[in-house]
């Protein structure tokens, strides 16, 4: 099909797509992180584990936690695999992540 | 094929240059005026798939987008396809929002890549996809319109937009069409999608994210070796990803070194495996600056089998052979290759889907 003029007066369909969020209200906050389970997730950008580690450190100077569960993604331009997400929220009470780089 | 409604809003304009200056107003081109996305031109593109417009073939990050058949043929349009192209753009649409290629990554990167599609099989003869001279710049309506529907979807389906959620540095052109054919005709060797698994009579679509191509100028040398040798070092430099990061490159090599190597026997393997072990580059190199990390480098990307106490130890730009995609394409005169770089093992890998089959055509429109 070759190009033409249709005419005045176009009608047009928009090329455009709008995300999809799913609204989800947040979580209760939680007051007290003493005897809790917390987790850590590593983006696996650089040096992320080194800012993990020292958050870790200084959190176990001030609180005493009922299990640690410490998690790297393989990449850090992928979304964790749901699995993962499922563990931490399973497992977890808090996480502590890091993100950008 | 019965028409069925489409379900995109609509936008009214008074006339064809109005539509044009409407869609760059909101931002939705590459920055090229495009073609006014009609109800006849995209009923005309959807007519070459007998699918259902609200077919989602993929999500597009980063916006997570729903690429519908109605979407991609809308931007298809915008691009200035041709109806017989869709199904191409559609299968490229498939192959990059495949979880394995990372569309997410390669869109919101703050490195070069950009998705090349590397077409085989009878649909390059079919739609005039140019893997000859001048294939990767201008000229084919084919080559220019294909690469740029996808970079299209990309920005208004997945929501890559510079600057907000597309954060290349530079960016390079082929982010506004980066699309060839292989020149199967001129290839000693069986084509990518062959080695890929395909039957040569198939048509695909292999997407790769890539840097920009650079020229291997190497005239003087008579040989495969001589040739081989200019093309690996070519590829071992600093200040690409694969040196520091790892992942896939790709070596496209001209017709005329293809016709000098092969007539010494050599296999693509051959090829593949002597520049694996010919692009390196020593430790004491590689260490002094560049993308390293120390440690993280040596635990995360290079090879477990490089003695990194050894100054003079070759570290590989690539981790194996395969990581390197040889395919032929140029014109047959003059005596090049390029070699395109990768963005390295960000998770992404090359993917091929297999487009659809044109059935007949008559009239500029093609029906499956």
């Amino acid at each position: 099909m070759t190009f033409k003029e249709v005419g005045r007066g176009l009608i047009l369909l928009e090329p455009v797509v709008e995300g999809e969020a799913e609204v989800y209200p947040l979580a209760l906050r939680i007051l007290d992180i003493s005897g809790k389970r917390i987790g850590f997730l590593d983006n696996s950008k650089e040096r992320a584990d080194e800012i993990l580690a020292v958050i870790e450190e200084l959190l176990a100077e001030r609180f005493e936690f009922d299990e640690v569960v410490r998690h790297r993604k393989r990449y850090y331009t992928k979304s964790a695999p749901p699995e993962l997400i499922d563990e931490l929220a399973e497992r977890c009470q808090l996480v502590v992540t890091a993100v950008g780089g | 094929m019965q028409t069925v409604a489409l379900r995109s809003r609509r936008i009214e304009a008074a006339d064809h240059f109005e539509a044009v200056e409407l869609f760059f107003t909101r931002g939705w081109t590459d920055g090229f005026p495009i073609v006014p996305p009609t109800e006849e031109r995209v009923e005309a593109m959807l007519q070459t798939l007998d699918r259902d417009p609200g077919e989602v073939v993929g999500i597009m990050a980063p916006r997570f987008g729903k690429a519908t058949l109605e979407k991609i043929a809308i931007n298809a349009v915008m691009a200035g396809c041709e109806p017989m192209f869709f199904p191409v753009v559609v299968a490229a649409i498939e192959a990059i929002a495949d979880d394995d290629f990372n569309l997410n990554g390669v869109q919101c990167t703050t490195h070069v890549a950009a998705p090349l599609l590397i077409i085989n099989g009878p649909v390059r003869q079919a739609l005039e996809i140019n893997a000859g001279a001048n294939c990767f710049g201008q000229g084919f309506r084919a080559n220019a319109t294909i690469g740029r529907a996808v970079r299209l979807c990309m920005i208004n389906i997945g929501g890559g937009l510079p600057g907000v959620t597309d954060k290349a540095t530079f960016g390079h052109p082929g982010k506004y069409t980066y699309c060839v054919a292989e020149n199967e005709e001129a290839s000693p060797w069986e084509p990518l999608h062959v080695e890929r698994g395909f039957r040569p009579e198939q048509s695909t679509v292999t997407v790769f994210a890539a840097e920009a191509p650079h020229n291997v100028n190497d005239h003087a040398s008579q040989g495969a070796r001589g040739i081989l040798t200019t093309v690996a070092d070519t590829m071992a430099t600093m200040g690409n990803n694969n040196m520091y990061k790892r992942g896939e490159m790709a070596v496209v090599i001209g017709p005329e070194h293809a016709a000098t190597i092969a007539a010494e026997g050599w296999s693509k393997q051959d090829v593949k495996t002597f520049l694996f072990q010919e692009a390196r580059r020593p430790v004491r190199e590689l260490t002094r600056s560049g993308e390293y990390y120390g440690e993280v480098t040596w635990e995360k990307y290079w090879p477990r089998w490089i003695d990194r106490n050894d100054p003079s130890a070759l570290i590989p730009v690539v981790n194996s052979p395969e990581d390197i995609l040889v395919f032929v394409a140029g014109g047959t005169v003059g005596r090049f290759s390029l070699i395109i770089p990768g963005w390295g093992d960000h998770g992404t890998r090359a993917v091929t889907r297999v487009i659809p089959d044109l059935g007949s055509c008559s009239d500029g429109t093609c029906h499956a």
